[in-house]
């Protein structure tokens, strides 16, 4: 395959609107507009990922001209642009992770579809963390409804309105931050946007991501929805205590999460009577401690 | 509909970039085990397009093992 144009691609071949032969053979060596010395070719796709993102991809300028036929010297040229489709957050989520850093502040980004019982969940640990907790980030499309309920709980809130948004972005959470300014040392929980599907791709420059999945939700959601279980550090097994009038097979859940993540841990709660409330807090105060080992 | 915002900061981005240059193919390189999906990449594509020098552009998502997400090359004049 050319790759430069990848016009053999046998995947999807590209489809140049006019047919086009190549002025050169597809070995050519390639004359870049600029000079970038790299001391390796440019044949073999790497990515140049240097562990930060490029918000500006920087274009190799591959002086490749197509010659197409009925006397249109279209000047077609390809620029190879290699960039993250997420750099742009990918970016702003290192900032914030040099933030966290500075301030020795450990942030959880809590997961779940809506009605998962991720404020709940908030809600009990406030009453156990206390003032360990720095204060809470709330994601919703509308209202503060969840910002009041945390904020019965005893924590400090900043609540987030994506109106149309889906999920929250490293951009949002940094402003959140910034006008949440929870005392260095402590922690933070973003409660996601409920959506079981958008918020995984987003890194927020988190410690850990958690997914909250309640069981009346059904326990086939890993294999129906496996990306967030896939980056996610806990699965929360959400309002046990409705074990007994649901149809949800726990052990079943397990393994279909762990299908797609085999290192995934699992904690089974009822915020509302106590179950498991201790060991989810052992996980939050192992990750604090993490934290500050890296820092 | 994350796709929108990824497409939209790729547009913007490329616009800036570009000036004025007309785009005509927009080439990604899309994992199988990314969270994206080719066809609301398409539509969103689409849509943050129109004004913009990649208007007419054809999109074109080569499909690859992995949890790639990225823009790979462009074809412009």
């Amino acid at each position: 395959m050319c790759t430069t144009c990848g016009c053999s691609d046998a995947a999807r071949s590209t489809e140049h609107a006019q047919p086009h032969e190549h002025a050169q053979p597809h070995d050519h060596p390639h004359e870049h507009g600029h000079s970038h010395e790299h001391g390796h070719s440019h044949e073999h796709g790497h990515s140049h990922e240097h562990g930060h993102s490029h918000e500006h991809g920087h274009s190799h300028e591959h002086g490749h001209s197509h010659e197409h036929d009925g006397g249109h010297p279209a000047e077609h040229r390809i620029l190879r642009w290699e960039r993250e489709l997420v750099a742009k957050n990918a970016r702003l989520a290192e900032r914030n992770r040099l933030h966290f850093e500075r301030t020795k502040t450990t942030v959880i980004n809590v997961i779940g579809s809506p009605g998962a019982g991720k404020t709940a969940l908030l809600e009990a640990t406030i009453g156990r963390l206390g003032a360990e907790i720095g204060g809470v980030l709330e994601g919703d499309q509308a209202t503060r409804r969840d910002a009041d309920r945390i904020e019965r709980a005893g924590a400090r809130v900043v609540q987030i309105n994506t109106d149309a948004g889906c999920h929250l972005d490293a951009d949002m959470v940094d402003r959140g931050i910034e006008e949440l300014a929870p005392v260095a040392g402590r922690l933070v929980f973003v409660e996601n946007v409920g959506n079981l599907v958008c918020p995984a791709l987003f890194d927020l420059g988190e410690h850990a991501k958690i997914v909250v999945l309640s069981v009346t939700e059904g326990d086939d959601k890993p294999l129906k929805y496996p990306h967030v279980f896939r980056v996610a550090r806990l699965l929360v097994l959400s309002k046990v205590d409705l074990l007994p009038h649901v149809n949800f097979d726990t052990e079943r859940c397990i393994e279909y999460a762990r299908r797609v993540n085999p290192a995934l841990d699992v904690v089974r709660v009822s915020p509302v009577r106590g179950d498991g409330l201790p060991q989810w807090c052992d996980y939050v105060r192992q990750w604090t401690k993490e934290a500050r080992v890296w820092t | 509909m994350h796709e929108l915002s990824l497409m939209d900061d790729l547009v913007t981005e490329l616009t800036r970039s570009l000036d004025g240059a007309r785009v005509h193919v927009v080439r990604l390189e899309l994992g199988r085990l990314s969270c994206a999906s080719p066809h609301a990449l398409e539509f969103c594509f689409d849509v943050c397009a129109k004004g913009t020098p990649m208007e007419s552009a054809e999109l074109v998502i080569v499909r690859t093992d992995g949890d790639a997400l990225r823009l790979k090359d462009i074809e412009v004049s």
